[in-house]
C-alpha cells in the first residue's frame, strides 16, 4: 500500500471506521513509514483544532426562533358536520384527520398507499384500514338539513365528521364535496378515504396514534369517540 | 429517545412548546456547526435560526425514517452549504474571532470526538482554524465538522449529506490533509508532510 492509499485509511483509523483488514493493512504500512506516522499525528492535532470548544449560542437564538415560529400562520383546524345517506350501512361517523407523518402518496389513487398497508393488520382487535375511491356525489350532499354548527349531533351521531387539518404531507385523493352544515357549503379536495372494518372514532384514533403523530379534535365529545364508524378521511386544508 | 419522539410529535402536530424544548436540546449543536462552518457568529445565529424556522415548517413532512437528529442536521447542512455557496469564495474571516466577544471561557461541546486533549484555542489560533476551514469547499466543511465536532459515524454523514459512506470517507480524508497543510503553514510549524507519493495522489483526487 502507498502512501496515497494511506492517507484514506489514516483518516478512518482516527474515526474507527476502517475494517479489520484495512486496519491491518494501515498497521503494516505503518510501521515502516515515518512520514505517515507523523501525518497521523499531525491529523490528531488538526482535529484538535477543528474540535476546539465553540461558545455557546446567544440566548437570541432561542428567541428569535421562537418569534418567528409565533409569526408563522397558524395550522388552523376547522370541523365540518355532514351527513350522508349512501354510505354502507355500517358506517355512522366518519373521522378525518391530517395525518402529519403519513409516507407521501403517490399520484395515483389506485395504488396501496403505505399507510394503509400500514394500518392494515391481522389483529382482530384493531380495524383494518384499506383504501376505498369514495365520493360524495352531490345529490347526497344536497340533501343534508342544514343545522348550525353549534348543535352537535342534533339527530345523533353525524355520518361525517370531519377535521381539517393544515397537512402538506397528507395524500391526494378522491372525495370530492363535503357540505358543512351552516350556512355557506364548503368543497374538500384533496382527501383521501379509508374505508375500516367499523370500529369506534376512539379505538381509530388508539390505533393511528401508535404509529402517526395524529392532530386529534380537542373537543371530541364522548358521543362521537363511542360512534362505530367505518371511513376514515384524511384531508389536508385547502 | 421516547421522550424525544414524543416532541417531535407534538411539534409535529402544531404544538410550539415541544417545538421550543427541541430548539433548546439542539441549538448548542447547530449553532456550533453553523459556526464552525461559516466563522462568523453572525451568520451562524442567522443560519441557526433559519434552519429551525425551516425544521418547524418542515416537521409535518418528516416522515419518521430517518432519526430526528439525522434529519435537522441535514436540514442544517443545507442552509449552511446554500450560504457557503452563495457567497464569494474570496470572502475574508471576519476579524472578530469567535470566543472573543464572550471572553476566553471554556465551553465544551457534548460527545466531542477522542483526541488530544481539549483546549480552549486563542483568539489567533481561532482565526487559523477558520482560515484552514475557509480553503475547504462547503460540503467538505460539513462532514469534517460533524465527525469532528458532532462525533457523528460516516453512516450518519452519508444519510445527513445525502452522499455514499465511501465519499465520506474519501471527503473526511481530504479535508483533514487540507486543514493539516492549511494549519500548519498559518502556524508556521514544523511541517509533517504527506510523502511525495501522497502529495502527488492527492492532487489527482477531486474535491
Amino acid at each position: 500500500m502507498n502512501c496515497d492509499e494511506a492517507l484514506e485509511l489514516l483518516s478512518g483509523s482516527l474515526d474507527g471506521e476502517n475494517t479489520p483488514a484495512e486496519e491491518q493493512q494501515l498497521q503494516a504500512h505503518l510501521a515502516g513509514c515515518p512520514s505517515c506516522r507523523a501525518l497521523l499525528d499531525a491529523f490528531r492535532e488538526a482535529d484538535a483544532a477543528v474540535a476546539a470548544p465553540l461558545p455557546d449560542p446567544p440566548d437570541a437564538l432561542y428567541r428569535g426562533v421562537m418569534e418567528a415560529v409565533a409569526r408563522e400562520p397558524r395550522r388552523r383546524k376547522r370541523r365540518l358536520w355532514y351527513r350522508y345517506g349512501a354510505v354502507a350501512a355500517a358506517a355512522a361517523l366518519v373521522l378525518a384527520v391530517g395525518l402529519s407523518s403519513l409516507p407521501q402518496q403517490t399520484a395515483a389513487p389506485a395504488e396501496t398507499p403505505a399507510a394503509a398497508r400500514e394500518l392494515d393488520t391481522d389483529d382482530a382487535s384493531s380495524p383494518g384500514v384499506s383504501p376505498a375511491q369514495f365520493s360524495v356525489s352531490p345529490e347526497a350532499a344536497a340533501a343534508v338539513p342544514e343545522t348550525t354548527a353549534d348543535d352537535a349531533f342534533p339527530e345523533g351521531a353525524p355520518d361525517l365528521l370531519v377535521e381539517l387539518i393544515d397537512d402538506p404531507a397528507a395524500p391526494a385523493g378522491e372525495v370530492t364535496a363535503l357540505a358543512q352544515l351552516t350556512p355557506e357549503p364548503t368543497a374538500v379536495e384533496e382527501a383521501v378515504v379509508y374505508q375500516s372494518d367499523v370500529a369506534t372514532v376512539r379505538q381509530i384514533i388508539t390505533d393511528c396514534q401508535d404509529s402517526y403523530a395524529l392532530v386529534v379534535p380537542e373537543d371530541l365529545s364522548d358521543a362521537a369517540a363511542d360512534a362505530p364508524c367505518s371511513i376514515l378521511v384524511i384531508c389536508p386544508e385547502e | 429517545m421516547g421522550a424525544e419522539l414524543e416532541l417531535v410529535r407534538r411539534a409535529a402536530g402544531g404544538d410550539a412548546d415541544a417545538f421550543g424544548q427541541l430548539v433548546l436540546a439542539y441549538q448548542k449543536q447547530v449553532y456550533a456547526l453553523a459556526l464552525r462552518m461559516t466563522g462568523s457568529p453572525d451568520d451562524a445565529l442567522d443560519l441557526s435560526q433559519e434552519a429551525f424556522l425551516r425544521a418547524w415548517r418542515g416537521l409535518a413532512s418528516y416522515r419518521f425514517d430517518a432519526s430526528f437528529s439525522t434529519w435537522l442536521y441535514r436540514l442544517a447542512s443545507n442552509v449552511c452549504i446554500d450560504f457557503l455557496r452563495r457567497q464569494k469564495r474570496e470572502r475574508t474571516v471576519p476579524l472578530q474571532v469567535i470566543n472573543e466577544e464572550e471572553g476566553e471561557r471554556e465551553l465544551s461541546l457534548p460527545d466531542p470526538s477522542p483526541g488530544p486533549e481539549e483546549r480552549v484555542l486563542t483568539a489567533m489560533e481561532q482565526v487559523q482554524v477558520q482560515e484552514a476551514m475557509s480553503q475547504l469547499e462547503p460540503e467538505y466543511r460539513a462532514a469534517l465538522t460533524l465527525r469532528v465536532i458532532h462525533g457523528r459515524s460516516y453512516a450518519e454523514i452519508a444519510q445527513i449529506l445525502g452522499i455514499r459512506e465511501g465519499t465520506v470517507k474519501s471527503r473526511i480524508a481530504r479535508a483533514r490533509e487540507k486543514m493539516r497543510a492549511a494549519l500548519q503553514k498559518n502556524g508556521n510549524k514544523p511541517a509533517p508532510q504527506p510523502s511525495k507519493q501522497a502529495e502527488k495522489g492527492g492532487s489527482r483526487h477531486e474535491l
